[in-house]
């Protein structure tokens, strides 16, 4: 298990629970006191503490961007979910009912638009979307030709 | 009524849970460039490359192990015939399916079948602005039909990210790139270093020095504060980092929190594929030492379950450490940072130079860390040579001193074939 961290008052910065002094800034640090063992036991059931947000070196963006409610608000734990419903606002219409957010169940005519798409009850968005071009509708393969490597031996730029 | 957890990369790290529910995987290595930095040397297919059949058989066993996301990446992922097939599968197994490209062969038309096939988000690597770009990838060009990549996804309304190796060729062009894709609509944006894997291994000089972290890791936490303002969300690579005062910037999503590098996640909850079915615990790893087990030989569970080669990181502790990291203050958090970029320099993880808090903590004792290359790499996909690591003092002169654009890119280390 990773060994918690505390934060520099005078810097911000992260060290460790045996230093002294600041490595980033020098600045003492105060001594650090015993942690409640209520306080630690929650620490280590909700997780959130530790939680990380996994990265590869390949690009894709932090988050599931297809869910409207993920969209700027990246907390599973808390964070920016008012409700802890995972939405955050302004994606979540309502952050501090857990029974609003994109993605909920919508009864007709209750007067509540539980599912943030603007209206009360479920809106088909087949309804509303933009059918796709006939001729990429399986089109199996993907419509590009068989590039060959590139090879421009020369430098590309002067 | 139950919430859709629907934070695909957020994790509790601590409960040992491991399973892979962040998967990058490689459906071909045959690739419309041949980028001078490419870690996986893509260009030709690889001898034995899965089939569409047999690509869509792991779909289900992905999800069987609890994977939450797949990044499709190549090579170029569209050369694969059975691309839209394996994005519609995974859609179909709820498993969010993702893709990271160079852009080139992404046509509008492409653009619309990636959507309708159900891809997530899409991101476009760009390397530089244009003339940085087309000398790193090795063809005139290829910033344009990247950019016209990012067009054509955003008027499909398929999400764009973008991505980029950081190197002594390019960074100079980050602070002006950035605006520049913020136009462009994009909603994240992942920094990583480039590390000397695979081409990038045989020009040494295009990699950074340890030192010039000092300068390039606040830049980059000070692009993320602004980026954070206009809703763009830059993360840093796993090889980018550890434990300077901007830690927590860097590593949180948003402003205040106080998220920090964990160590290595490879095996634990991350997995890499290789096009012919070779199965590792990070994508970027070496194939000659983290290969498990192949998927047309052995289960994938078992193989994630039981192969020690992709089991290294659930057991690491500060022994396993050696060097610098052995004796850092962060030791027993950072546990040595990415363990491809370690291996890469010193031919074994455990000892990274590339930190930021070490490179910090050498400067304030007048010293610094220079690689100097020794053995080269093979030349194979995912290899990687060896560097002395050569501890000077801080102001000593600097032999890059005068390499122009051209030069950085030039090789330096011949592979051994």
């Amino acid at each position: 298990m990773t060994q918690p961290l505390a934060s520099c008052p005078a810097c911000g910065g992260f060290t460790p629970a045996a230093l002294a002094a600041c490595p980033h800034c020098d600045a003492a640090l105060p001594a650090r006191r015993p942690r409640h063992l209520a306080r630690a036991l929650a620490s280590l059931i909700g997780g959130g503490a530790v939680a990380i947000t996994l990265m590869a070196c390949y690009g894709a963006m932090p988050h599931h961007a297809n869910d409207p409610g993920a969209v700027g608000c990246y907390h599973e734990y808390g964070g920016g979910d008012g409700d802890g419903d995972g939405h955050c606002a302004p994606q979540d219409c309502n952050d501090t009912n857990a029974m609003v957010f994109p993605g909920a169940e919508d009864p007709d005519l209750d007067s509540i638009d539980q599912n943030c798409d603007g209206v009360d009850g479920w809106r088909d968005p087949g309804a509303v979307a933009t059918p796709p071009p006939a001729d990429v509708v399986d089109a199996g393969p993907a419509p590009v030709e068989p590039t060959p490597i590139a090879t421009d031996p020369s430098p590309p730029t002067p | 009524m139950t919430a859709v957890r629907a934070h695909h990369r957020r994790l509790d790290v601590v409960h040992g849970d491991h399973h892979p529910a962040y998967v990058v995987w490689e459906l071909t290595l045959r690739c419309d460039h041949a980028c001078t930095h490419c870690g996986s040397r893509a260009g030709v297919a690889r001898d034995d490359e899965l089939s569409t059949d047999e690509a869509l058989a792991v779909v289900g066993k992905l999800a069987a192990l609890g994977a939450r996301e797949v990044v499709l990446i190549g090579g170029e992922a569209y050369l694969h015939e059975g691309f839209l097939a394996i994005v519609r599968a995974l859609r179909a197994a709820n498993v969010n399916p993702v893709m990271t490209t160079g852009g080139r062969g992404v046509t509008a038309e492409l653009a619309v079948a990636m959507r309708d096939a159900g891809i997530s988000h899409v991101s476009v690597s760009i390397d530089g602005l244009e003339a940085t770009h087309d000398r790193m990838r090795h063809l005139r060009g290829s910033f344009a039909s990247g950019m016209a990549a990012l067009d054509h996804l955003r008027a499909a309304g398929v999400p764009t990210a973008s991505n980029i190796n950081l190197n002594r060729l390019n960074h100079q062009d980050l602070e002006p790139l950035y605006p520049v894709l913020r136009d462009r609509g994009i909603k994240g944006w992942q920094i990583q270093l480039t590390a000397p894997l695979g081409r990038a291994a045989d020009r040494a000089d295009l990699i950074f020095q340890p030192w010039d972290l000092l300068e390039v890791v606040p830049r980059v936490a000070a692009i993320k504060a602004k980026a954070r303002e206009d809703g763009i969300a830059v993360m840093p690579g796993n090889n980018l980092g550890y434990f300077g005062p901007e830690e927590a910037l860097l590593r949180s999503m948003h402003a205040g929190d106080r998220d920090h590098w964990h160590g290595c996640q490879a095996g634990k909850f991350v997995m890499g594929i290789e096009s012919d079915g070779a199965v590792k615990g990070c994508p970027s790893l070496q194939t000659s030492h983290y290969v498990g087990g192949n998927l047309r030989e052995r289960d994938l569970a078992e193989i994630w379950k039981k192969s020690p080669e992709l089991a290294f990181a659930r057991a690491r502790t500060v022994d396993d450490l050696w060097g610098f990291c052995r004796t850092c203050d962060f030791a027993s958090t950072c546990l040595g940072g990415c363990s491809f970029t370690a291996h890469a320099i010193l031919g074994r993880p455990g000892n990274n130079p590339f930190c930021h808090y070490r490179a910090r903590t050498l400067a304030k004792r007048g010293q610094r860390e220079r690689l100097v290359p020794d053995a080269p790499a093979a030349g194979d996909p995912f290899d990687n040579g060896t560097f002395d690591v050569v501890l000077e003092a801080f102001d000593a002169p600097d032999p890059r001193a005068g390499l122009d654009a051209k030069a950085l890119v030039q090789i330096t280390r011949k592979p051994q074939r």
